[in-house]
């Protein structure tokens, strides 16, 4: 198993700065316009073979992240490297070749699929457009795709809308693994899906994962679902990461004042467990109106003079692979 | 993994039962709609006319015959009666549904893929060829539909083909429109964003995703449309701009009984009547196709 | 912040309430559909008790979106209450009342919460117009009267600058805003009884938090009893005190909070319990319930769980097994917990 590597070779996936901007206009005709900061300088790296949970609320940047990793979306700035190579300036060619190592699984598996291909066509198109294998090669393919995430090859001429949601996210998982990629972009994998089929889609995963060496960037908004599949967690807030840690490590000992509250405010599914949530005060700003200083602040309970003066907080280690965006740590966590 | 297994087989089973709404035909869904049935009846009624006229033993259309001029209807020898000319108007008909249809399904189909082409590359690639190609449609809308019509035949000069490709071209933008939108919708979608993840081209996304899923709001809109063309090729007919003599569509029938009209209402009340129910038939069938293929429907 | 716990609240309710406030008995719901009638509830009994707040859980096709519906007698064809009765306290039977009847019913002593509040608040319409409608329509105030109240409730459910909010339009305002606006029209009557399906699982967690706690203190202040549908075991341990477990238009398990979570007794609610990732289960398979919800139009023979369940045996494929009430006030459908066997 990849958590129990003792030397971890270089990572899979290594961002540094990078940056997403939209362009926005405020009203129809000309007005204020600007940019909003989606993704904001985000450096990140992701080991062989891990799951890197990414959490945030919506908004916060997780699936536009996503996106520009998977080459859905260009970048605004910063670089992204893919085993060592660039990935942001590769050419038609170039990036045709990537798109056979890195893969993405949508949320809303019902959105995600064509609704006037079959199963099989579906599966079959990645194969199609690489120009892999002959006719018959590609229906044995697919048919060994079908059994890999569990549905019966049978059903390969059914429409997507004859399947029920669980089935329908097996099928898009095994169309981003038709080209046997390295890297798995989830975003949101289980999030429409019933609680007890959620748990399928999520044992199926971890399955794939051992049996396929896959690495997962694993983005979602359900930090139990999170804490049971991550290795590894990073958190985000406003386009920003504000803490990165080991799946152990945050669960038990979250250090930025967002991770508590996130944390803090999860429902738990035992009613004999005493509450003492942190009620995090307002909404998320809007990412095209940032504050001065750290984007927390606004929400933030321990907030100081230093937040709203100072420039923004680094992104710091603070032990050993735990890095944290906040100036006010010593005080918050000298006082609990 | 035995557990896993067994849940993948006992999963396997729901589509069984999901069978019921699901599968039913298109064709089925639409039958359960009584006007769309009406609908289809006209529609293949007068197909059927524009396809036997050959193969019936029908008078010669275009036989003229003095001595039966303006017959009535039951006169020996024509069951509806002739015309002007002592041409039998049964025939006329039947013939003239070869060239009415014609016309319209050609200009119909001329329009649906030059419109589709247009709406499709300006609601796909945006930019400056949107704004190209939405402009030109929007100097198309702003004329009067029977005007722009006009304006081409003067253009071209009057005749069977000149007609067609007059209605024709009014009707592209009406086309264009319609698959802009969609296809403005569909880039947008998920699974447009996951076949680019998968490094499908432009053609194919163009193609098999999002013409593909277009397809049922096109079907609807050509047979809408089809109606339209018919009235449309038989008004320029009536105003002697479409079909030339000798031969005849159910719209140059109409001009020439109105002289008449007093004296014999028929000649121009059956291609009038013909024109009505074939119109209301395309339109009848359209609207059930609307319905039958609403994917909200077919939820239910 | 610490938030007290609204199952204080029960101990305190318990010794004035007699009679229940609401009595659903064997509810019948069904659906016309083009593959025939689809009984999306299916003979589905409950009560709550004033200033009780019971948790309907279920997945989708469970039947408890409907169930809150058939209340409020909001079922519009091709759908209709086909059998059974909703006796609230002091109204009667609910699916005997005519549609101005229940007009008066609804929004003044019944009202409701939806998951989506972009969609269940008027796109056109001014916030605080909305709230006022209803003080309008169930206290005969005047439109000055109500809208001053309407500032008022806005500021009630925490929301800053209530007299620049009732001015604005839904589109201005943020998810949690929106959700806040929606409970405040709600409560603008005093219910007694409120129904929030779903009320915070578009709402990120934080916000569901805040949310959460402005349920239980709106609950609090006003004693509303309160029928909370989720599919969120999490959110039913923190606000319901009784629980009502649904499956395929039956409630298969009822019972109160802590029954519910440390003796369930129906497989299925195991089962969902189970499959629930938590702290401790990392590195593990989840216990997932295999195969999935049954079609309603395609019911299995017996019981409806029979074909995903562990236990399965003898008398499941025979007979549909009753709502049994069992000790501590506990009831289950199962077989497993049933000694009247069918032969």
């Amino acid at each position: 198993m990849s958590r129990l590597q003792v030397v971890p070779p270089k990572p899979i996936l290594q961002l540094s700065d990078l940056k997403r901007y939209f362009n926005v206009s405020d009203s129809l005709i000309g007005g204020a316009s600007g940019s909003l900061r989606a993704v904001d300088g985000v450096t990140l790296d992701i080991k062989r073979g891990e799951t890197l949970g990414l959490v945030g609320e919506s908004g916060c940047g997780k699936s536009t992240l996503g996106r520009v990793i998977a080459r859905l979306m260009p970048a605004t700035g910063g670089e992204v490297e893919f085993e060592g190579r660039d990935i942001l300036g590769l050419d038609r060619k170039g990036l045709l070749a990537l798109r056979r190592d890195i893969q993405s699984v949508f949320q809303d598996p019902c959105a995600s699929l064509n609704p006037r291909m079959t199963a099989f066509s579906i599966i079959e198109e990645p194969l199609v457009i690489h120009r892999q294998g002959s006719r018959e090669e590609r229906r044995a393919r697919v048919n060994e795709l079908f059994e890999l995430v569990g549905l019966r090859p049978e059903y390969s001429d059914r429409y997507p809308h004859e399947f029920s949601g669980g089935q329908r996210q097996r099928i898009g998982i095994a169309r981003a693994l038709a080209l046997n990629p390295k890297l798995l972009i989830l975003d949101e994998p289980v999030s429409a899906l019933d609680v007890s089929i959620q748990a399928q889609i999520i044992n199926l995963l971890e399955d794939l994962q051992k049996r396929l060496g896959l690495t997962y960037l694993f983005i979602s908004h359900d930090l139990s679902v999170v804490r049971h599949i991550a290795d590894r967690v990073a958190v985000m807030y406003l386009g920003q990461i504000v803490e990165l840690a080991d799946n152990e490590d945050f669960y038990a000992r979250p250090m930025h004042p967002y991770s508590m509250a996130l944390l803090s405010a999860l429902p738990v599914p035992d009613p004999h467990v005493a509450r003492n949530r942190i009620i995090l005060k307002g909404d998320l700003p809007s990412p095209a109106n940032l504050p001065k200083g750290c984007r927390f602040q606004s929400r933030c309970q321990h907030v100081s003079e230093k937040c709203r003066q100072a420039p923004e907080p680094p992104l710091e280690e603070v032990a050993p692979g735990h890095k944290v965006r906040c100036w006010n740590l010593a005080d918050i966590h000298r006082k609990q | 993994m035995s557990g896993q297994t067994s849940q993948i087989a006992a999963e396997g089973k729901a589509p069984e039962a999901e069978k019921g709404p699901a599968r039913q035909s298109l064709l089925s869904r639409l039958a359960q709609n009584r006007l769309s049935l009406v609908g289809a009846f006209l529609v293949a009624v007068s197909i059927f006319m524009a396809i036997s006229a050959p193969f019936l033993p029908l008078a010669d259309p275009n036989a003229v015959n003095t001595s039966d001029r303006l017959a009535d209807i039951g006169a020996p020898g024509h069951l509806l009666g002739a015309d002007e000319l002592g041409r039998d108007i049964l025939s006329r008909l039947f013939w003239g549904a070869r060239i009415t249809l014609a016309v319209a399904l050609a200009a119909t189909a001329i329009a649906m893929t030059v419109g589709t082409i247009m709406g499709l590359v300006s609601g796909y690639f945006l930019g400056w060829a949107d704004t190209v190609i939405s402009r030109v449609v929007d100097v198309l809308m702003a004329f009067p539909y029977f005007l722009l019509a006009l304006s081409v035949i003067a253009i071209l000069g009057p005749g069977l083909l000149n007609g067609m490709l007059a209605v024709a071209l009014v009707n592209v933008p009406f086309f264009a429109r319609i698959v802009r939108g969609t296809t403005l919708s569909l880039r947008e979608s998920d699974f447009v964003l996951a076949a680019r993840g998968m490094g499908a081209g432009h053609t194919r996304i163009l193609f098999r995703h999002i013409l593909m899923n277009s397809v049922s709001t096109l079907i609807v809109a050509t047979t809408l449309n089809i109606g339209w063309m018919i009235t449309a090729a038989a008004a320029l007919s009536f105003l002697g701009l479409g079909v030339q003599p000798p031969t005849s569509d159910w719209g140059t029938m109409l001009a020439s009984g109105r002289q008449y009209l007093s004296a014999a209402p028929h000649t121009s009340l059956l291609p009038g009547l013909a024109i009505f129910f074939t119109v209301l038939g395309f339109n009848l069938l359209g609207d059930g196709l609307r319905d039958a293929l609403d994917p909200r429907m077919r939820e239910v | 912040m610490t938030v007290h716990s609204p199952k204080a609240k029960a101990a305190d309710m318990d010794d004035k309430t007699d009679a229940p406030l609401l009595q659903v008995r064997n509810l019948r719901t069904e659906f016309d559909t083009h593959a025939g009638v689809l009984h999306a509830v299916d003979d589905v009994s409950f009560s709550v008790d004033p200033g009780q707040v019971l948790g309907v859980v279920g997945e989708s096709g469970s039947g408890k979106s409907v169930t809150a519906l058939s209340i409020m007698g909001l079922i519009a064809r091709p759908g209709r209450v086909a059998a059974g009765s909703i006796e609230l306290a002091g109204h009667g039977d609910l699916t005997t009342k005519t549609a101005a009847e229940m007009r008066k019913i609804r929004g003044d002593v019944i009202s409701m919460i939806f998951q989506e509040p972009m969609t269940s608040l008027n796109p056109v319409f001014r916030i605080g117009w909305q709230i006022a409608e209803a003080l309008q329509l169930h206290r005969d105030m005047g439109r000055k009267e109500a809208m001053e109240q309407a500032t008022d409730l806005l500021a009630r459910v925490g929301i800053a600058s209530p007299e620049k909010r009732v001015r604005e339009f839904p589109h201005q305002l943020s998810g949690g805003m929106r959700q806040r606006a929606m409970i405040a029209m709600a409560m603008a009557c005093a219910p007694q009884l409120l129904l929030a399906d779903e009320p915070t699982t578009a709402l990120d967690v934080t916000v569901q938090a805040q949310i959460l706690d402005l349920m239980v203190q709106m609950q609090h202040a006003e004693g509303a009893a309160v029928i909370l549908i989720t599919h969120d075991m999490g959110v039913i341990a923190e606000m319901a005190q009784k629980v009502a477990v649904m499956y395929a238009g039956v409630v298969v398990e009822e019972a109160s909070v802590g029954e519910i979570f440390d003796t369930p007794l129906h497989p299925y609610t195991q089962g969902l319990l189970a499959s629930i990732p938590r702290g401790n289960s990392r590195g593990q398979e989840l216990q997932a319930i295999p195969g999935l919800v049954p079609n309603l139009l395609h019911l299995p023979t017996g019981c409806r769980f029979r074909e995903r369940c562990p236990a399965a045996h003898g008398p499941c494929a025979k007979a549909e097994p009753p709502l049994k009430a069992m000790p501590h006030g506990h009831k289950v459908r199962c077989w497993l917990h049933n000694t009247e066997v069918p032969e």
